[in-house]
């Protein structure tokens, strides 16, 4: 039996790497008495698969995983265990069987909502809506290759087009010089773009400084399929 | 702002491993400050991720958070990434739990583990803003205690120390911190130092520097059954050193090996019954969902019952998956069919202390295995499917010569030759690997080598090298220590009062992480010593007279002076002492200590206790 799990990642599990989430869950999903599968070999692990990573210091509220089980367990039970056995960095949402060859999350998911919140000085107020203008009316944007002590380069890239949609949900008057940005990016399995990476494009197209954002949130990952949206779980509405 | 933890998150982003600075773990305590007499907070003296991997604190946090009138919580050495960032923004080192500041708790207590984690004792209470000097603190400031393994000598950081828990804290540091909690309400929360150190003074088992008085007999649990226990551990999010679940199987080992501190102030050995043991894993099991078992002690094969306890444990936990380890094997045929058992989940290498190269060497340190035994084990280990050994020794050891620390690699030779024997002849490719793992021999307190000094570096250093050269097969990886920090740990351990001004210079110059080879500033420490007119080496080294007092000498384990002085004799005659677990009672003290024990411990011993005492009366009782 395969089920899936929605949950979500709170600021102190925002901090947690994707192998601390790993392992999080499995301890989790074992205090819940999940009759988890494993793989062979020397080194036998049980067979989670995640949705795509979260940036570190980015919460999450819907966050996905498939998880592999040896044998069938009730849902209904297992989702009240697992939702008293996360620990406070993790929150449960809901649990769902799925059927066995279903896709892999990160087939299907391709794409994500984030909430940013981010500061701008007074003088820069005014910059910011038409700086969200101009990145929306480019008809190209390039990302500046990132160079890592070590690392290989990556080289830059187009990614005009994994922007979606932008939104402005408060502006100057609900709270002085808070902005919220939703951003909808497309997610694809050659690449992503970061809201932090979005935000300085943002401001450089508004020509001010873009002091690191406050706090970040992907608020969903869904599934677009011929110009509808929607969850990769059917129990999650958003 | 009160919580640090607020003020720390915007500078996450910038520090390697952030969660180290957020508690917020699964079964963390938090308890309401004002329903609490006491305030205790943990200081664990390095970071997160090695103070996490402690059982003691998990003990310790049970035991004082079930009292309903006080509180624990825990701080460790923030890495230097973020002590940075601390001192810059002037924020203090904080508990996790609260996120208070040290400064606000009633007492904090150090877990002083080994000698180089002392500068780190200081720099946090630096980071905390409390004086190092115990004089220079008010009655505002915070009570400052240790407890731990090198309290067996803590002279060097008596100074800065208001009370010593000896021996085991369990019991001990909770009825301590009651005592502060009624002080402080007797005196609508003001604290008389002095009375307050008295009153402490008169529970067995604590040592106030300040006070001259008689001997301080070591606390000690009479049974490790009724001990307390925690079922609730917290379990991290980041990786730590031991992630696992532990279960202590046995506490004290009689072993007698005579360079082994722990080996003399645990005794006697108390083992904790397979029902509670059975019983405690299945609890941490549901509780924590960590994935591997560790039962722990000094030497957890020598539990009585140690083939029903892992049979118990593999049946019940082996299909879950969960993988059990026993660190400390002995060398022989039973550890290779008990490390089968417990391997089923996963393998790991197998790993054996013979801990000298030669015979006489090892019946000069009394470590009861002999070469066949070792070939013997290792040849079944390989038989049954391991292809990895790694073997610990030490050099320096009192009496060494040249040629018994070329036996080490004589001896790694043949047991690759053992093990890549036995895999041809199964036809299995490859050969057998060994880690050659050396460390420097240190002498310490309340052992029976406590008077001998140790090597010099440049006889360290000559026998490294020489192994180095001897070394040359391609299957055998050799490591060994740093000889530096191997003499600040000998200084520290058997030095006295005089050492806590070179202390405070070496933390002033920035000294701190010292067992981070990376950080350990040689230069700063040998200005330190030198700026106080001492010579490191000759410290390390320096032999006591055996009539002569030593630092330690008020502090009593149990274990009589006099024993240790004849078994540091019968090591002169190269003569080993039998285990009294199963030989009889070597009349080392402590069965004396508490009338009534001596039978029980002694239980499958054939002789009567103290039948073979052949030397005097102990000096220090
Ligand atoms: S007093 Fe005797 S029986 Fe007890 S621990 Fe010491 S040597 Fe063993």
């Amino acid at each position: 039996m395969k089920i899936r799990i929605c949950y979500g990642k709170t600021e102190t599990g925002s901090y947690l790497s994707h192998l601390d989430l790993a392992r999080t869950m499995e301890r989790s999903l074992r205090r819940a008495k999940a009759p988890l599968a494993f793989s062979e070999g020397f080194n036998p692990h049980p067979k989670l698969s995640f949705a795509s990573a979260l940036a570190v210091g980015t919460t999450g509220c819907r966050e996905y995983l498939d998880v592999d089980l040896a044998s069938r367990l009730n849902v209904k039970a297992f989702s009240q265990a697992l939702e008293k056995a996360l620990p406070p960095a993790l929150a449960f949402v809901a649990a769902e069987e799925i059927r066995e060859n279903s896709k892999s999350l990160s087939a299907i998911i391709n794409l994500a909502v984030y909430r940013v919140r981010v500061a701008v000085k007074p003088e820069d107020e005014d910059k910011v809506i038409p700086g969200v203008e101009k990145v929306l009316a480019a008809s190209e944007l390039w990302r500046k290759p990132k160079e890592k002590p070590g690392k290989k380069t990556i080289p830059a890239k187009e990614v005009r087009g994994l922007i979606r949609q932008i939104a402005v949900i408060q502006g100057p008057e609900a709270a002085a010089k808070t902005y919220e940005l939703e951003m909808v990016l497309g997610l694809s399995t050659d690449g992503q773009l970061r809201p932090q990476e979005l935000w300085e494009m943002i401001a450089a197209a508004g020509d001010f400084e873009a002091a690191p954002p406050l706090a970040v949130c992907r608020r969903a990952l869904l599934i677009e399929q011929g110009g509808k949206r929607f969850a990769p779980m059917e129990g999650v509405r958003d | 702002m009160k919580d640090c933890i607020e003020r720390v998150k915007p500078y996450l982003q910038q520090v390697v491993k952030p969660q180290r600075y957020l508690g917020g773990e699964l079964n963390e305590i938090k308890k309401d400050w004002d329903s609490v007499q006491c305030r205790f907070l943990f200081g664990f003296p390095d970071v997160y991720d090695v103070g996490m991997s402690h059982l003691g604190l998990q003990i310790l946090y049970e035991a004082v958070n079930r009292r309903p009138g006080l509180l624990m919580e825990r701080t460790f050495s923030p890495w230097l990434d973020m002590e940075a960032i601390m001192i810059s923004q002037g924020i203090p080192l904080y508990a996790l739990e609260s996120g208070r500041p040290a400064g606000d708790f009633d007492c904090i207590g150090f877990t002083l583990q080994h000698e180089m984690s002392y500068t780190n004792v200081l720099q946090m209470l630096k980071l905390a803003g409390i004086p190092y000097w115990a004089k220079d603190r008010s009655d505002r400031d915070p009570l400052i205690i240790a407890g731990g393994p090198c309290v067996a000598n803590v002279e060097p950081l008596a100074p800065f120390l208001d009370a010593v828990v000896v021996g085991e804290g369990e019991e001990l540091l909770p009825e301590l911190l009651e005592v502060i909690g009624r002080h402080k309400a007797e005196r609508r929360g003001a604290v008389d130092k002095p009375r307050l150190l008295e009153e402490l003074a008169a529970l067995e088992g604590i040592y106030i520097p300040t006070l001259k008085g008689p001997v301080i007999k070591k606390a000690r649990l009479k049974d490790l059954d009724e001990a307390i226990f925690s079922l609730t551990p917290l379990v991290p999010y980041i990786e730590v050193v031991h992630d696992r679940m532990m279960v202590e199987v046995l506490r004290g080992c009689t072993r007698g090996c005579r360079f082994c501190q722990a080996g003399m102030i645990y005794r006697p050995v108390r083992e904790r019954s397979k029902e509670t043991l059975l019983a405690q894993a299945r609890a941490l099991r549901d509780n924590t969902g960590h994935n591997e078992i560790a039962l722990t002690s000094l030497s957890s094969s020598d539990h009585t019952c140690i083939k029903e306890i892992v049979e118990g444990l593999t049946a019940e936990f082996n299909k879950e998956m969960i993988s059990i380890s026993l660190p400390s094997l002995r060398a022989n045929h039973f550890s290779v069919s008990l490390a089968e058992e417990i391997q089923k989940v996963r393998r790991t290498g197998f790993t054996f202390a013979p801990e000298a190269g030669s015979q006489r060497m090892r019946d000069v340190i009394n470590k009861g295995v002999t070469e066949e035994a070792l070939l013997a084990t290792v040849t079944k280990a390989v038989s049954a499917g391991w292809q990895q050994i790694k073997l610990y020794f030490m050099i320096g050891l009192p009496g060494e010569t040249m040629e018994d620390v070329e036996a080490i690699a004589g001896l790694c030779e043949k047991v690759v030759y053992a093990g890549t024997k036995v895999m041809k002849e199964q036809g299995r490719k490859g050969s057998l690997r060994v880690t050659c793992a050396v460390s420097n021999f240190v002498p310490k307190a309340q052992t029976p080598f406590q008077w001998v000094g140790q090597a010099s570096q440049e006889e360290l250093k000559a026998r490294q090298r020489r192994l180095k050269e001897l070394i040359k097969d391609r299957r055998i990886t050799y490591n060994y220590h740093d000889a530096f920090t191997s003499m600040l740990e000998a200084i520290f351990a058997r030095g006295g009062r005089e050492l806590a001004p070179v202390l405070a210079a070496a933390v002033e110059k920035g000294c701190h992480f010292d067992s981070w080879t990376e950080e350990l500033r040689r230069d700063s420490w040998r200005q330190a010593f030198e700026e106080l007119g001492m010579d490191m080496e000759a410290l390390a080294t320096r032999n006591f007279d055996l009539n002569s007092p030593l630092p330690w000498d008020h502090l009593n384990y149990g274990v009589s002076k006099g024993f240790l002085m004849y078994e540091y004799n019968r090591a002169q005659g190269e003569m080993i002492s039998g285990d009294c677990r199963y030989q009889g009672c070597n009349g080392c003290g402590v069965c004396s200590f508490t009338v009534g024990d001596a039978e029980e411990n002694s239980a499958r011993g054939r002789r009567k206790i103290g039948e073979n005492i052949l030397y005097g009366e102990a000096v220090d009782q």
